[in-house]
């Protein structure tokens, strides 16, 4: 009995592992492809992995590069964008956005963040979700292992200092919980989109007889604020307001 | 005099009493309701009422068979009468009738505080000109031959389309001119033409206008052209022009009365009586057919331009190091639409970035529309080697002869070389923020790391990431239980036996104290021994089997008991010992003080070890 479910354990987990080995081994292929200057069929073998359901900041960012060099910058941005969520201090890929920032058209005057604004972004993007997740189960460990002390020794010294510690540490715990909240919440409901077509014209209502409100180009960043049938909302860094059609941008 | 204005009012006030009084009017008139063909007479609409600044919206009839030749001429008159206003403001025209028979005038209407007043219509009898117009009897002194009512006649603007039938893109030229046999003055732009469906451009023409003689329909007339306009359909079917409207100041002479002496005096073209009047001039609507752009052999790079063009397409240079921008231009020059003219994208290889390009125009507005269209791309190169940059290919649609024409620049080999990454030089027409950012390329991907997940893929979906959660609580739980459990196993026992050892204690006295009264000599030292032997081990926490009064006394001395105490303890339990396997001797008063002493050596025991006790935690 017990060997038939270790081996159906072993099955599965065999075709899991063979599933995202044929993965990595697509996107290796995307690699070549790039390191061949045959970027098309790099972008082809990368989406497919991404189509496979697979992800990492690595096949958006390899991705984005591809989609750079063959002079898509909408989706370039879009992918860059895709990694930072998954790694947002990642230096290469910051490095490769401002770079593929620079070809857009729209140069939007972004209003400078406030310093705390800034660190409490930095601080949230610190780690991915998961990554978030490993802190929050790290120090709940800790937090059980200071608890631990305090209910199993009878030294009262011992008993002192993982009261202490485990206060701290239950501090800690809640502190990083709310921040992988926060950071789960961030991810998961994304409010910006890229223009990926090459002009939009921007109305003023989700109409489309409605009057033209501004023309934006590929590659812009816009925050996504509300939606009404296929038309989205959008608002730019500098505070225009308009309404384009779902099929102008794609979500990060 | 006032009193005779009170009278006149109370008069009025009777004729019509409370509803008539303050009500307004809204009346048509005319001078004369049977007049003669062309002769002008007048009609005026007349509201009167209290306050006539809320009049608005005033809509003259349609003068239908009538011909306008002045009008409207507005006009108000106010009194003031014991305080009361009344008003009337009056819109008159001079009109005149274009032909014999019944013809109406039809209704005017007007606003007045939200309500609409109509006017009844006047029913016209136009009879033949009883008198006939009098220049006919003025010896014809060359074109002066003119009255009011034929201004229509003597002054006309035509719009002339230079084609009627044309293909979709193509020019077509309309051109308007003023035709007039009478005297002029400057005239007003009342309504521009509007070009539906077309791209129009303005074709240059002199800022003043210039009269040349034409003759048309056997007149002779002085003809200005006002405006010239070259017209690009943009949709096909039968696109019309809307009329070019002008307000003409026409001079038109006065009529003359016959046999009037100072007439005949005067009658020479310097004496010329004339009055004005404001002609409002109106060209006729022009139709013209677009034809589409034959679909069968269009080319594929065909893009919609229409006309005669060059096309031509340059490099600045074939070699250039990595990341040293270079510059395609493409020009087309010829006549067309210009403006419009859509020229072909650059398909740059790969390893090549190719920037927003940059488009100029330069129209020459001549009769035909032509001139150059230029745009330069900025292409940088961002990888070593031989590259071929395909021809570009433009084609158009010639109208003259009907048939596509396509072509073809020749291809552009590169050759990049290796070269530093920086580049410093400036490009035309960029700015320094991307000339700067020119010389940086993205940096290349990630090959190592092996990180796929599956999307989505959150740690706290998964069950285990939930069982290595509860396992270590459930872990803590058990460990924590476990432990108490043990505690009240073993620790707790000792714990127990110390907390209860004084109880103990005093029971075993207790019964020594019934065998000291049973005389019961053998069971009242057992009795002290095992009382003061049972609370040493309880307290110290020593094992029976253990147990030595020398450890005991050892344990004692560490818990800092006294050495007079631990010499009484001492003392005690030997002398109960030995008192036990003795031979009964002397009777009951040793018994008595041995009890005494076992209990208060426990009193004393139990006061300073707890007390150290207390202070130990």
């Amino acid at each position: 009995m017990y060997k038939k479910l270790i081996g159906i354990f072993l099955i599965l987990i065999s075709i899991r592992l063979a599933a995202a080995d044929e993965a990595q081994r697509m996107m290796e292929n995307g690699n070549v492809f790039y390191q061949n200057n045959q970027f098309e069929q790099a972008i082809n073998a990368y989406e497919k992995v991404l189509h496979n359901g697979y992800e990492s900041k690595s096949l958006y960012y390899n991705l984005g590069n591809a989609y750079f060099r063959t002079g898509k910058i909408g989706y370039a941005i879009l992918n860059y964008e895709k990694a930072l969520k998954l790694a947002p201090n990642d230096e290469d890929i910051n490095y490769n956005l401002k770079i593929a920032e620079t070809h857009t058209v729209d140069k939007i005057e972004t209003l400078p963040k406030l310093f705390y604004v800034r660190w409490w972004e930095t601080l949230v993007n610190l780690f991915s979700i998961n990554g978030w997740l490993v802190s929050v189960y790290f120090i709940f460990i800790l937090v059980l292992v200071a608890a631990s002390f305090y209910f199993l020794s009878h030294k009262a010294f011992i008993q002192r200092w993982a009261f202490l510690s485990g206060t701290v540490l239950g501090i800690l715990f809640l502190i990083t919980l709310v921040l992988f909240i926060l950071k789960y919440q961030q991810d998961t409901s994304s409010n910006y989109a890229v223009i990926v077509e090459s002009a939009v014209t921007v109305k003023s209502a989700p109409d489309n007889q409605s009057n033209d409100a501004f023309i934006i180009h590929e590659g812009l960043k816009v925050n996504l604020s509300d939606q009404v049938g296929n038309w989205y909302k959008i608002r730019l860094a500098d505070g225009k307001i308009g309404w384009l059609q779902e099929s102008d941008v794609k979500i990060i | 005099m006032r009193e005779l204005k009170k009278i006149f009012f109370v008069f009025v006030l009777l004729l019509f009493p409370f509803s008539g009084l303050f009500a307004q009017t809204f009346t048509a008139s005319v001078s004369n309701t049977n007049v003669g063909v062309n002769q002008p007479f007048e009609v005026s609409f007349q509201f009167s009422g209290s306050d006539i600044n809320s009049v608005k919206n005033f809509h003259a009839p349609d003068f239908k068979n009538f011909n306008v030749i002045s009008g409207p001429n507005q006009s108000t008159s106010m009194q003031i009468i014991n305080g009361t206003v009344s008003a009337s403001i009056t819109y008159s025209f001079y009109v005149a009738a274009v032909s014999i028979g019944q013809h109406t005038i039809g209704s005017a209407s007007i606003e007045y505080k939200g309500k609409t007043y109509n006017t009844e219509p006047i029913k016209m009898t136009i009879v033949k000109s009883s008198a006939p117009p009098p220049q006919t009897q003025q010896q014809g002194s060359g074109n002066q031959t003119i009255d009011t009512k034929n201004i229509g006649d003597n002054v006309f603007i035509r719009a002339i389309a230079d084609r009627q039938k044309v293909y979709k893109g193509e020019q077509v030229t309309v051109t308007y001119k003023l035709y007039t046999r009478l005297d002029i003055s400057s005239p007003q732009i009342s309504k521009l033409p509007q070009y539906q469906g077309f791209w129009s451009e303005e074709i240059d023409s002199p800022n003043r206008i210039y009269f040349s003689t034409e003759v048309l329909d056997g007149k002779q007339y002085r003809v200005a052209t006002l405006k010239k306009a070259a017209l690009f359909p943009t949709q096909t079917g039968q696109l019309s022009v809307t009329p070019f409207e002008l307000t003409i100041p026409v001079m038109i002479p006065k009529p003359r009365r016959r046999g009037d002496i100072f007439d005949e005096f005067f009658n020479d073209p310097f004496f010329n009586r004339s009055q004005t009047v404001e002609y409002k001039a109106k060209s006729n609507t022009l139709k013209i057919d677009v034809i589409p752009l034959p679909t069968s052999d269009e080319p594929p790079s065909f893009k919609g331009a229409v006309g005669d063009f060059s096309f031509k397409a340059t490099i600045d240079k074939n070699t250039v190091k990595v990341n040293e921008p270079l510059t395609i231009k493409l020009t087309a020059s010829g006549t067309g639409n210009i403006s419009l003219l859509d020229l072909p994208d650059v398909n740059v290889p790969a390893g090549f970035e190719k920037y927003e390009p940059k488009t100029s125009d330069n129209v020459n507005h001549g009769a035909r529309i032509s001139g150059q269209k230029v745009v330069e791309y900025l292409i940088v190169p961002r990888i070593v080697g031989n590259k071929e940059i395909s021809p570009v290919e433009f084609s158009y649609f010639n109208p003259a002869n009907s048939r596509y024409t396509t072509i073809k620049s020749q291809s552009f080999s590169i050759n990049v070389e290796k070269g530093e990454s920086t580049y410093g030089g400036s490009v035309a027409g960029f700015s320094k923020e991307d000339v700067r950012l020119l010389g940086e390329d993205i940096r290349f991907i990630k090959t190592t790391n092996n990180d796929l997940v599956k999307k989505g893929d959150f740690y706290f979906e998964k069950f285990w990431f939930w069982a290595i959660t509860f396992f270590p609580i459930l872990a803590f739980v058990g460990l924590v239980a476990w432990r108490k459990r043990e505690d009240k196993f073993s620790g707790n026992v000792q714990l127990m036996k110390y907390q209860r050892a004084e109880k103990i204690a005093r029971n075993r006295l207790k019964n020594a104290k019934k065998s000291l009264e049973a005389k019961n000599h053998v069971s009242f030292y057992s009795d002290i021994s095992q009382a003061l032997f049972g609370y040493l081990e309880d307290k110290l926490r020593m094992p029976k089997a253990d147990f030595s009064l020398d450890k005991a006394m050892e344990n004692l001395k560490k818990n800092n008991i006294s050495e007079d105490l631990l010499d009484n303890v001492k003392n005690a339990v030997e002398t109960s010992e030995f008192s036990r396997f003795a031979p009964q001797s002397d009777g009951q008063s040793p018994m008595n003080e041995m009890y005494e002493r076992a209990a208060n050596i426990i009193v004393e025991l139990e006061k300073n070890l707890v007390i150290k006790n207390k202070i130990g935690k």
